[in-house]
């Protein structure tokens, strides 16, 4: 179980995670869902404790971070957002190390690191060594060592960056068999499919902030019914946007020299009516694009930034 | 405890992967000893206490050559008498006496004793000051019987030797050995004390630095190894690397180049462990302060050779001139080497260096806390 309560990591003036709290209950996956540089591996460092945090609390298994860090961390498992492997040596060795790195030793070290390795399905090139991995392999064994000592919390950073469809699927499964067992994972990252496929309960990340949290039924109703319209063409985005914003039902998200982008319930219907409000604004529209609600919305309409790179 | 000790091993182990290292440890300080030491001078004068010399002596030089070699075996030469003339012509130092040595000596006609060196440089002076020494004494005897009224007879030669002399020259170092270490002498320590610097500063740091690019000290941190523990694991792992380079390099020493050690050899041992320990602290600083391997590596190599040259590794410090002989006892490696030079070659009692080793180890307790200070996990 992961508790972090109002939790804040500022470097000099610059605050990179503000005010954020939430738990993670055994046996559910948390989706930490943000663009890049919105303090998800900050986050995350301050909860393995490489991190000091500037204020608030964060608990793991019931042991505070930074005062109980010894057991804290015993019963914590990190995957990295960077590979962190050492290269030259083989998948075993690296197993070896991180296993005995939580005091795992002898027969119950030698026997962990065959059933991660039978379990990674990196059996057979065990003895290879790690520089000579694909991408999705090299995940995988990163994976692998951070779940040697039976870790009761996961904490994952994009463990899926750079990994090839078969790998991917893999580490899902392997992800959710961890949570059947139990093990409460947090889980980072940019792409919405992953975290809607994977997460029972999501918390949507920007500038350091929390901006939005719940099971995923939640936050399908938080975006309710409304259509994200695009707009392109000949118009100035600020006139457009007075234009517009009178208008009942229609929120304008973003407006961008000659793009705007609406939240709008029932779109389809009322385009004739938005047109009009343009044209009368002095520009015209030449391409629309209406997308149906989903997360990748939600995102969009709180943060008005778009979430894949 | 247990934790420092599991890092100490790995890192050990990693830094031994490194081919480069291993050349370092065990190939180059082998062939250091080797060139230093000949380019200093040869290899005879230095391996055994006393220096062969070889001498020809036509058989009717007469007593005087007796009494000259007399003297020159007293001066720590080991006399051997050439069986043919090519034996002879090889050896190096040679001297030959001339055909009616005594009789032309004793006669006032002038006659040339010829000493032969092929390496020139101190040893050859030193060899040179103990033939001329011999025969002076030899003339001087022979003066002294005159004096007395004496016919010059091997008696009359032996009976005033055993008479007390009113004034006589001993010129030696401190310690009991008049030698400046030369050849082996002083390239074995030496190089031994440079080697183990480098090897330190440059696998010793880069793998460090290595580590902490590659986000593996990062993830380190999330484990329940402190960062105490695992700064003092890294400097552990260290400081085995310097163990086994000092014990490789004298064993070489002893095995290879039939290095003596000497009586002090327990002392010569703790200069060493503290030499060891301070340079896995300077290494440990590197690797703390260095951004890349490149940059841990090169400064490692420079700054180990500058204070390896400052500190008299190369050279005997003692035959440079006396501001660089004040540069020597500011920089570590000068430390070590004085401490050296005086157990080994100066067979100076052990506790000269006691001030050696409380230094080394206190620089390595305070080089030690400023890299700690300095970790960082990224
Ligand atoms: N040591 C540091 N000093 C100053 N600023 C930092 C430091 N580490 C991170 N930041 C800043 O904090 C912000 C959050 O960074 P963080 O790495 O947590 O983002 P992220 O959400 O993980 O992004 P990504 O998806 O790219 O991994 C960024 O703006 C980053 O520049
Ligand atoms: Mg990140």
């Amino acid at each position: 179980m992961i508790e972090v309560e109002r939790l804040r990591k500022s470097y000099g003036s610059f605050v990179a995670v503000d005010d954020v709290s939430f738990t993670v209950q055994p046996g559910k996956i948390f989706g930490l869902l943000g663009p890049n540089g919105a303090g998800k591996s900050t986050a995350i460092g301050c909860i393995s404790g490489l991190l000091q945090p500037t204020e608030g609390r964060v608990r793991v298994n019931g042991y505070d971070v930074v005062k109980e860090g010894k057991a804290a961390k015993q019963g914590l498992g990190v995957v990295p957002q960077e590979l962190s492997l050492y290269e030259d040596v083989s998948a075993t060795e690296n197993l070896l190390f991180w296993g005995a790195a939580y005091g795992m030793r002898g027969s119950e070290l030698k026997g962990r690191t065959h059933d991660v390795l039978t379990y990674t399905g990196l059996l057979d090139r065990a003895e290879e060594p790690v520089k000579n991995y694909s991408g999705g392999m090299k995940r995988r064994i990163n994976f692998g060592c951070a779940i040697m000592h039976r870790p009761k919390v996961l904490l994952l950073d994009e463990p899926t960056v750079g990994v090839d469809p078969q790998s991917r699927v893999r580490l899902f499964e392997m992800v959710k068999e961890q949570v059947a067992h139990g093990t409460s994972v947090l889980y980072t990252t940019h792409y919405m499919q992953e975290a809607e496929l994977l997460c029972d309960e999501l918390a949507i990340f920007d500038h350091g902030k929390l901006i939005a949290d719940g099971t995923l039924e939640d936050l399908r109703g938080m975006v309710g019914e409304k259509d994200i319209l695009r707009l392109a063409g000949n118009f100035d985005a600020e006139k457009a946007r007075a234009a517009l914003t009178p208008l009942p039902d229609v929120q304008v998200v973003t407006a961008e020299s000659d793009r705007i982008r609406l939240s709008v319930a029932d779109a389809s219907r009322r385009l004739p009516e938005l047109f009009e409000a343009i044209t009368r604004a002095g520009g015209e529209v030449r391409e629309t694009t209406l997308s149906q609600p989903s997360l990748e919305t939600l995102f969009l309409k709180l943060t008005g930034k778009e979430l894949r790179r | 405890m247990k934790n420092a000790w599991f890092i100490a091993r790995k890192d050990l182990k990693y830094m031994m992967r490194q081919w480069g290292a291993l050349l370092w440890l065990f190939v180059m300080p082998i062939v250091f000893f080797y060139f230093i030491g000949t380019a200093m001078g040869g290899l005879s004068m230095v391996t055994g206490g006393r220096t062969q010399l070889a001498i020809k002596v036509p058989g009717d030089a007469g007593f005087l050559a007796d009494e000259v070699i007399r003297y020159l075996e007293k001066d720590d030469f080991e006399i051997t008498r050439s069986e043919t003339d090519l034996a002879f012509q090889s050896a190096s130092p040679r001297l030959s006496f001339p055909s009616n040595f005594t009789e032309d000596v004793l006669g006032g006609t002038k006659t040339v004793l010829e000493l032969t060196r092929q390496e020139s440089g101190l040893a050859k002076d030193y060899d040179e000051m103990r033939a001329r020494r011999a025969i002076l004494t030899v003339l001087a005897q022979l003066a002294a019987a005159e004096k007395a009224g004496r016919a010059p007879t091997p008696e009359s030669l032996a009976a005033l030797d055993e008479v007390p002399r009113a004034l006589t020259l001993k010129a030696a170092p401190a310690g009991e050995r008049l030698e400046i270490p030369m050849g082996l002498d002083q390239s074995i320590p030496g190089m031994m004390v440079m080697f183990t610097l480098i090897v330190l500063l440059t696998s010793g740091a880069s793998t460090l630095v290595q580590e902490r690019n590659e986000g593996l000290l990062k993830r380190l941190a999330s484990t329940p190894i402190s960062r105490r523990e695992l700064v003092m694991g890294k400097w552990i792992g260290k400081m085995i690397l310097g163990a086994v380079q000092i014990a490789f390099a004298m064993l070489a020493g002893s095995v290879l180049f039939s290095f003596g050690w000497g009586p002090r050899l327990p002392m010569i041992l703790l200069v060493m462990l503290g030499w060891g320990a301070l340079c896995a602290s300077l290494g440990l600083w590197l690797g703390c302060t260095a951004r890349t391997e490149a940059q841990a590596v090169g400064i490692g190599v420079l700054a180990a050779c500058v204070l390896a040259a400052l500190g008299g590794c190369w050279w005997p410090i003692e035959i440079t001139p006396s501001w660089v002989q004040g540069l020597q006892k500011l920089v570590p490696p000068g430390w070590t080497m004085d401490a050296l030079h005086k157990l080994i070659s100066f067979r100076a009692g052990a506790a000269s260096a006691i001030p050696h080793v409380l230094v080394l180890f206190a620089a390595t307790w305070v080089v030690g806390l400023v890299a700690a200070r300095r970790f960082r996990y990224e």
